[in-house]
């Protein structure tokens, strides 16, 4: 059952194409993200779910209706925003009943309780916004969203105003969420690839625009379509070559070999492709290691545990590419 | 800070003293000192009186400063309740109406208040709508004057608001209207209260375009400053201004402290 349904949805904002001829469904209970860099128009998609603006042409449809034409009150879809918007004239519990203005007080104040309590919320509930951390308040905001049980929850870029300690906790958060929200769509729009993997069932690439690639995330991650689904998702190596009889053949044919750095191995030269180390750079848990092949202009990037007994910058090494999983991409 | 040094400041402070004081301070002072001024032949005035108050507060002076207070009153409010509506009401226009409204709504701070004040004598004073000699035609004079200030308030504020609340609230199934009153108007009370404090000020200062229209019946304090000057009694005038001022500061502060207490709620 598709619980939203966008197809062929072109938006203009002006004379500027900000999505072209987009198509995506999204399942009941499915979590889907649109991953891209900014301005692909993953959140002018969102927007048009939310019915935050109106597209030039295409249908959207919401558990099979067509709402393309519907205003946002008569849509019934959660949406958390960037910036959370929460009401800063109303109590954090005056911003979560906001939406259940239809029901009886008693109800309204129970529910209210509940969602608050979901999102571990409910010792907050006589706090105006600003008195709230981010975190806190992108709590709110998701309580707010679910309060009237939508079926459908929009995300935008929901962990984008937070630091990096916070993210890692709202993202734990979220999966929960979802796990407790079996029969709820979720799309989230995301520029972040580790949120993607963590969170979504599938991943739709968007770029320019326009959707690139779409499939099952572990899919996605582990054969890309496309060199740039492979270097955006999971900042793949693209080596210009292809791979003849289970080996890798360099500056051969008309595609990329895509490898995740952390699959590089670098050595003293004379036992993989020839490079030289151009820059080596720590981690903490790794060192990530950038070289220059010799045969072929292309650099790629390794991560290794150590740097004990490998060539230091401007030295000649060596790059030692995985016998299996190396997949080979389309050149643009 | 952005003068560091502290010639600098001293500097700073001393060209600002000798703008400030000639300027603004002096004539205030020597308007208060001519308030309660009995006779005022030398440097200083020779003696003092409260009797100018007594004047300024009694009788036909007393009703001038409450017309004054029911015109800012009627005016401000109007205008207020008309600047925000426009400036609502511009955002939900096409683009093109968009910048023919704005211009529109600005246009009356382009325009020296006396052509405000001819124009009007001129449209009302025949029928189908004859106004002339009526309270109605300060009233509306006000109106025209504040209504671009208080437009470009809120307008101001309604941009440096972030749409996503209003388009979160429908999200949340309110209509329109329920955005409207609930969501966008509260969050924009701190600038309608700013905007009212605004057309008061220059309401109760207007005598350009009031000195053309007023009828008898119908006299701001700020024309019978300008009359009570042209006749020579500058001083009882000057009683006059003082009270026009005290009461404008006072309604002001009363407004920007409720503003306060309002906002302060919010937080």
């Amino acid at each position: 059952m598709t619980a939203i349904g966008l197809s062929d949805v072109t938006v203009h904002y002006g004379r500027t194409e900000a999505l072209s001829r987009f198509s995506l469904d999204v399942a009941v209970g499915e979590t889907v993200a649109l991953l891209g860099p900014s301005g692909s128009g993953k959140s002018t998609a969102l927007k048009a779910v939310a019915g935050f603006l109106r597209p030039t042409s295409g249908t959207i449809r919401l558990d099979g209706r067509d709402v393309t034409a519907l205003p946002p009150h008569r849509r019934g879809v959660g949406v958390v925003v960037q910036q959370y918007a929460l009401f800063p004239h109303m109590k954090v519990a005056e911003n979560v009943a906001f939406g259940l203005a239809g029901i009886p007080r008693a109800q309204r104040k129970e529910r209210v309780a509940e969602v608050l309590a979901m999102v571990g919320m409910s010792a907050y509930a006589a706090r105006r916004p600003r008195e709230l951390s981010g975190g806190q308040q992108q709590r709110v905001a998701i309580a707010r969203a679910l309060a009237n049980r939508p079926r459908v929850l929009l995300l935008d870029e929901p962990l984008s105003a937070l630091d990096a300690a916070l993210r890692a906790d709202m993202l734990g958060e979220l999966q929960r969420l979802k796990r407790e929200l079996p029969e709820t769509a979720i799309l989230y729009v995301t520029h972040d690839q580790g949120e993607a993997l963590a969170l979504a069932d599938r991943i739709a690439v968007m770029k320019d625009a326009r959707l690139v690639d779409e499939a099952a995330t572990a899919e996605l991650y582990h054969r890309p379509p496309s060199a740039f689904t492979a270097s955006f998702l999971g900042a793949a190596n693209l080596i210009p070559g292809s791979i003849v009889d289970g080996r890798v053949a360099v500056g051969d044919g008309a595609g990329y070999v895509c490898v995740r750095p952390h699959a590089v191995g670098v050595a003293a030269p004379g036992s993989g492709l020839a490079a030289t180390v151009t820059g080596v750079q720590w981690r903490g848990a790794t060192y990530r290691v950038t070289l220059a092949l010799s045969d072929v202009e292309a650099e790629v990037r390794a991560d290794v545990a150590s740097l004990d007994g490998l060539p230091g910058v401007g030295e000649p090494a060596s790059v030692v590419l995985p016998a299996t999983g190396l997949t080979v991409v389309p050149r643009d | 800070m952005l003068v560091w040094s502290r010639g600098g400041r001293v500097l700073l402070w001393t060209i600002f003293a000798l703008v400030f004081v000639p300027v603004v301070l002096a004539p205030l002072a020597v308007l208060v000192l001519a308030a309660f001024a009995a006779d005022w032949n030398g440097v200083l005035p020779g003696a003092y009186t409260g009797a100018h108050f007594g004047e300024a507060l009694s009788g036909e002076e007393i009703s001038s400063l409450s017309v004054s207070l029911q015109t800012a009153f009627l005016a401000g409010t109007a205008a207020v309740l008309t600047g925000t509506w426009g400036a609502l009401a511009v955002r939900a226009a096409p683009r093109a109406l968009r910048r023919i409204a704005d211009a529109v709504l600005h246009l009356p701070v382009a325009v020296p208040s006396v052509v405000v004040g001819l124009g009007l004598l001129t449209a009302f004073s025949r029928p189908p709508i004859a106004l002339n000699g009526t309270m109605w035609l300060v009233v509306i004079a006000h109106f025209v004057l504040v209504l671009a200030f208080a437009y470009s308030t809120v307008s101001a504020a309604l941009d440096r608001t972030d749409p996503a609340f209003a388009l979160v609230a429908g999200s949340l199934g309110a209509s329109p209207w329920r955005v409207l009153w609930r969501v966008r108007v509260p969050m924009l009370l701190p600038s309608i209260a700013a905007a009212a404090s605004l057309s008061l000020a220059l309401s109760m200062g207007e005598v350009g375009a009031t000195i053309m229209v007023y009828p008898a019946s119908w006299r701001p304090l700020s024309v019978t400053v300008f009359t009570l000057t042209d006749r020579g009694r500058v001083f009882l005038a000057s009683a006059e201004t003082v009270v026009l001022l005290v009461v404008t500061v006072v309604i002001l502060a009363g407004l920007a402290v409720a503003t306060r207490r309002g906002a302060a709620k919010q937080r």
